[in-house]
């Protein structure tokens, strides 16, 4: 027997998981492929979601109707606001998650959801009929067909667990690699690259000796990543921090040749975004200490994520690592740590979209693209996913641009610039990242999410409402005039500011950077009930208004150049007038606009005239000659 | 955040979009007595009503398209007038470019022209490359698609000659300088970056190191922009003023230094209303030799521009080549001329030696310390000495400024752009803004030098952050 689908996912992580739960939204008939049905949405690294870019990319889920956001509230057990303090741009959330919970939660809501089977199998084969994309067999021969596939296999493909001299295939800890499929992706022409990455050892909690350490508490102000939850308070769990010794480094320099995965050893390209211990103390001899934080991995289990022990080395070495460290002389080791290798594709052959340039239908989400995290992996899910069930439906596809979201950054980044370490987003990362910010992405892609079918009416008028009344206590505080008062000027002069002599608006005064909306509590007495996600809002829209003013005519500025569109089979190798490395490398990754030409490696303003001209060339020519 | 800067953005956004203001000398060096400027872009009306002040007092956002406006072209720095001009407003989608396009006509021929460029750039413009103004007419229909072979060809010609010049721009002093710029404002924002993404690696107090830092590099930016000034002057050649009563013989001293073998005189002619230029190399010195009206006060208002003019020559003169007439006493007028300028600048020269004479050597240096150069012009006696004595001065000159650094027009204006951006970011710090924000302007302050060396800054930018800061996941 033989079942069709529109869309089949091949993988049930984070960018499984969100790929297969936008399609079947949308309505369309979707089958999620897994390893292991136990270990859909694993976290198989750090129990904890969100962080600077990351908890930005959560919201950006959740406002398009994802998972992540709304299972991370769910099975937080500590929430925290981080940066606070340095600017709108790059405050957000991180959360420690019940590792369990987080993954029995989404199994439960993919189960729940119409349109979507799940299937415990692995593929082998990608199927083809008359060139056409037809489906999938998995190694144990069943067939399943569709003509939209979207490949999330994260680490799987050829993967190696390395750990010290030891080393044998596995796709994580104790689960089988998919080495026919990397065989499949071969054959079909991909080019496959190889990366590493590695994880840390987890301790046991009733070990760990914590009177000395420092500890960060679960904020008390109720906090949540969902914008259709209320914020709740998280308490009872903490995270511990301490330091890695003099000792440590002593013990990690003396096994270095051990290490299967440091960067001056292996043959692999450099990690510098998630380097591993030995990493750190070979490329800084000179610092005595790198903190380690204890992480809790949920409330049903004594295991505790030593996050900063990430390494390769071997186990024994491992041990006295552990408890070379205050607090951990006496830590047991309940699962190693270990360093992973694994194949993933040249994500410079998709396009926006994350379908495969040179095999329609077929696309890629997560990992697999060269990715690193939990949150980057899902963001590229549900983006997959949705393109995939719009293209079955034959409707235009779901493209967001740099300047409304981090997702976009990422597979912008991704398609036009390749990887060669696991990617990961930062907030460094989004040039304009005053107006794409944690707070306002409902406000940014709900809307968008809504048009294509994966946020309810719901969850939709509830932004629609948040955008009017942002803007109207914006209006209000414009049109409000405060008369100066000795309490007011005190309160300025405090501020760092001038005081006012004669009858100044509200939002003039909430414009300096440091008088606060709440400061003004007093001095506005017709102030409206106002929720402090949109308090937030207010404030920031008020008080950076240069900025963002700024960033805006900026982007109008760069738009210009997003609007110019490549003919689809534009022959960059012919132009005369590029640099050869401007030929190569735009031949390689074919951008769609002069916009994303511009941000190809190597691709310089001499070669950015040249284009335009043949951009408009090409468009003459065509309106002349259509 | 400062008030007037939103309308800089565009310009300072980068160097491959149709955004940016352009401007350059439409005429080339040596073609008559006018020199023009042409400016293409959003910004042009704007930068040119900064500059330009009409007969009439209408600011250039009035202006009617194709409308000639007599005006004078002001220094908004010094408020000093540096000519009279005539400006024209082409309004888009009707100009050449297809963009807002403004000319200003200059009558103070080539060098007063390469001045006012100069105001224009730190108005806001950057130098159009080669090609530039093509290139837009063509992206904004303005040039018939059968000549899009020959822009492409102009357009493509550009990447060897953009190559060579970020070549030369790199190699020397100013390449230094201008690395350790660029490196200053990457470590800024790998710094920002990764206190921003790893919240707990920086321990340090980063808003007096960002201020620290910021302010040291606005001073070494204000000091090469100094520097390039004065460097201008050195390649625009040093001013070397004839003055002197009426008859003194001014003209036939300037005609009979251009006429001798030790000069090369170069193509770059320009004729003022009030004085006549000519430019030559001495010695290897880039000379403008400047015969300047008689130093009289007058009364008709056209005469009188020719004596302000001839004022401020002999102010920004380098040298002043001051002459007597032998046959006559001393004037009042020569008295107050020489007691004017600083005794420094001046050759003082007592011409018409072979006529009978009225007052001698002696007489000036009495009356004025000055020790003469005695010369018949008209017979050639003592031209080849007043010539040396150029020399000497101009050595001297040389020697005591000292150009290591030394800015062209495009540098200078990028330069100037990026001081700016690091004042900006610096008030925005004072002001009690978050770094990220005040950073915000340093992400510009970087992709403008970017223009200059050519470098990739966001790779940059990573490899700093990973190189200076241990971070983790």
């Amino acid at each position: 027997m033989s079942k069709s689908y529109g869309v089949i996912v091949v993988g049930g992580g984070h960018a499984g998981a969100e790929a297969a739960a936008a399609s079947a939204r949308m309505g369309v008939s979707t089958l999620l492929i897994t390893t292991s049905i136990h270990h859909i949405a694993l976290m198989p690294c750090n129990p904890a979601i969100g962080g600077p870019g990351k908890g930005h990319v959560v919201r950006e889920i959740d406002a398009l109707g994802g998972l992540m956001g709304r299972i991370a509230d769910l099975s937080a057990i500590h929430i925290k606001k981080v940066n606070t303090g340095k600017g709108p741009a790059v405050q957000t959330l991180r959360v420690q998650t019940d590792r369990e919970c987080y993954s029995h939660l989404v199994r439960e809501e993919l189960e729940a959801m119409d349109h979507l089977d799940i299937y415990q199998g692995e593929v082998g084969e990608i199927l083809f009929h008359s060139g056409q994309i037809d489906g999938v067999r998995t190694i144990s021969g069943s067939t399943f067909h569709s003509h939209r596939i979207v490949i999330a296999a994260g680490t799987f493909l050829n993967g190696v667990i390395k750990v010290g001299e030891l080393s044998y295939p596995a796709g994580r800890q104790g689960e089988f690699p998919s080495v026919q499929l990397a065989g499949t992706l071969r054959e079909m022409g991909l080019s496959l690259l190889r990366l590493n990455t590695c994880t840390p050892p987890r301790l046991d909690r009733a070990t760990i000796d914590t009177s000395a350490m420092d500890l960060q508490q679960s904020d008390t102000e109720p906090l949540c990543f969902s914008f259709v939850h209320s914020g709740r308070v998280c308490s009872g769990s903490v995270i511990y921090i301490t330091r890695t010794t003099p000792q440590t480094c002593d013990i990690i320099r003396k096994n270095l040749h051990r290490s299967p995965l440091l960067q001056c050893l292996s043959d692999s390209s450099p990690v510098r975004e998630c380097p591993s211990l030995e990493d750190k103390v070979h490329r800084f001899p000179q610092r005595e200490n790198h903190l380690v934080f204890l992480e809790p991995e949920g409330s049903h289990s004594r295991e505790v994520y030593a996050q900063g022990i990430f390494t390769s080395l071997p186990e024994e070495v491992q041990w006295k690592i552990v408890r070379s460290i205050p607090g951990l002389e006496r830590a047991h080791i309940v699962r190693p740590a270990y360093g992973i290798e694994y194949d993933i594709i040249s994500p410079t052959i998709l396009t926006h979209t994350l379908e495969c340039r040179t095999i329609p239908g077929l696309y890629f989400a997560g990992q697999i693209n060269g990715t690193s995290g939990y949150e980057e992996a899902a963001g590229q899910g549900i983006i997959a996913g949705i393109n995939a069930a719009l293209a079955l439906r034959g409707e235009p596809p779901f493209l967001l641009k740099r300047e409304e979201s981090y997702i976009a950054v990422m597979i912008d980044d991704l398609v036009t610039r390749g990887v060669s370490e696991p990617y990961r987003l930062r907030t460094g990362k989004v040039e304009h990242r005053l107006v794409v910010r944690h707070g306002n992405a409902d406000v940014r892609l709900t809307a968008k999410g809504y048009a294509v079918g994966t946020v309810d009416s719901k969850q939709y008028q509830d932004t629609v409402i948040k955008r009017e009344t942002i803007q109207q206590e914006i209006d209000r505080l414009s049109h409000t005039l405060v008369s100066p008062s000795p309490q007011l000027n005190l309160l300025l002069q405090k501020a760092g500011g001038e005081p006012i002599r004669n009858p100044e608006f509200l939002a003039r005064l909430l414009s300096r950077p440091r008088v606060t909306y709440r400061d003004l509590a007093n001095f506005d007495l017709n102030r409206p009930y106002l929720t402090p996600n949109i308090i937030e809002e207010v404030e920031t829209e008020i008080t950076y208004a240069g900025y963002i003013e700024r960033q805006r005519r900026a982007i109008q500025s760069m738009s210009r150049l997003e609007n110019k569109r490549f003919p689809p089979d534009f022959d960059f190798s012919s132009v005369k007038g590029l640099s050869s490395e401007a030929k190569d490398r735009l031949s390689e990754v074919h951008p769609r606009t002069l916009g994303q030409a511009s941000r190809v490696r190597g691709v310089t303003p001499a070669d950015m005239a040249v284009l335009s001209v043949l951009i408009e060339t090409h468009n003459r020519q065509k309106k002349a000659d259509p | 955040m400062p008030e007037d800067d939103i309308k800089n953005l565009t310009a300072s956004e980068g160097n491959n979009t149709l955004g940016d203001t352009i401007a350059a000398l439409a005429t080339p060096p040596g073609t008559g007595a006018i020199g023009i400027i042409k400016i293409s872009g959003e910004e042009a009306v704007s930068i040119v009503s900064r500059l330009f002040h009409s007969k009439k007092g209408r600011p250039a956002g009035s202006f009617q398209n194709f409308r000639l406006y007599l005006g004078t072209i002001i220094d908004p720095q010094t408020q000093k007038p540096l000519d009279e001009a005539m400006a024209v407003v082409m309004r888009s989608p009707h100009s050449y470019t297809g963009e807002d396009v403004v000319e200003i006509q200059l009558h103070g021929g080539y060098f007063v022209a390469r001045r006012v460029l100069e105001l224009v750039l730190r108005e806001g413009a950057l130098p159009a490359p080669p090609g530039e103004f093509t290139r837009r007419a063509f992206l904004n229909g303005r040039i018939d698609l059968t000549q899009a072979e020959a822009v492409a060809e102009i357009v493509s010609a550009r990447s060897e000659k953009a190559l060579e010049q970020a070549f030369r721009t790199l190699s020397g002093e100013l390449g230094n300088q201008i690395r350790n710029w660029e490196k200053t404002l990457v470590h800024l924002q790998a710094t920002i970056q990764a206190d921003n993404d790893f919240p707990d690696i920086i321990e340090d107090d980063l808003e007096t190191l960002f201020l620290n830092t910021l302010s040291e590099m606005k001073n070494e930016l204000e000091k090469a922009i100094a520097h390039g000034e004065k460097y201008r002057r050195l390649r625009d050649g040093f001013a070397v003023v004839i003055a002197g009563t009426p008859n003194v013989g001014k003209s036939s001293l300037f005609n009979a230094i251009i006429g001798t073998d030790r000069v090369i005189v170069t193509p770059y002619a320009g004729t003022t209303r009030d004085a006549i230029e000519e430019t030559l190399m001495l010695e290897g010195y880039p000379v403008r030799l400047i015969d300047t009206a008689g130093v009289r006060p007058v009364d008709e208002p056209i005469e009188r521009l020719g004596v302000a003019t001839t004022q401020r020559y002999l102010e920004e003169a380098d040298i002043v080549i001051l002459l007597f007439d032998a046959t006559r006493p001393l004037q009042e007028d020569d008295i107050s001329l020489a007691h004017k300028l600083s005794a420094k600048k001046i050759i003082p020269v007592l011409n018409k030696v072979d006529l009978p004479y009225n007052i001698s050597k002696q007489d000036i240096s009495q009356h004025l310390s000055l020790d003469p150069i005695e010369t018949s012009i008209l017979q050639k006696q003592g031209i080849d000495v007043l010539l040396q004595s150029i020399v000497t001065k101009l050595q001297e000159k040389n020697s005591s400024d000292g150009f290591s650094l030394s800015l062209n027009e495009r540098q200078s204006a990028i330069v100037y752009r990026t001081l700016c951006r690091v004042k900006d970011s610096i008030q925005s710090l004072e002001e009690g803004y978050p770094l990220d924000c005040a950073s915000t302007y340093l992400t510009e302050a970087l992709s403008t030098l970017r223009s200059l060396s050519g470098n990739e800054v966001e790779e940059a930018v990573i490899e700093s952050l990973f190189r200076n800061f241990c971070t983790g996941k």
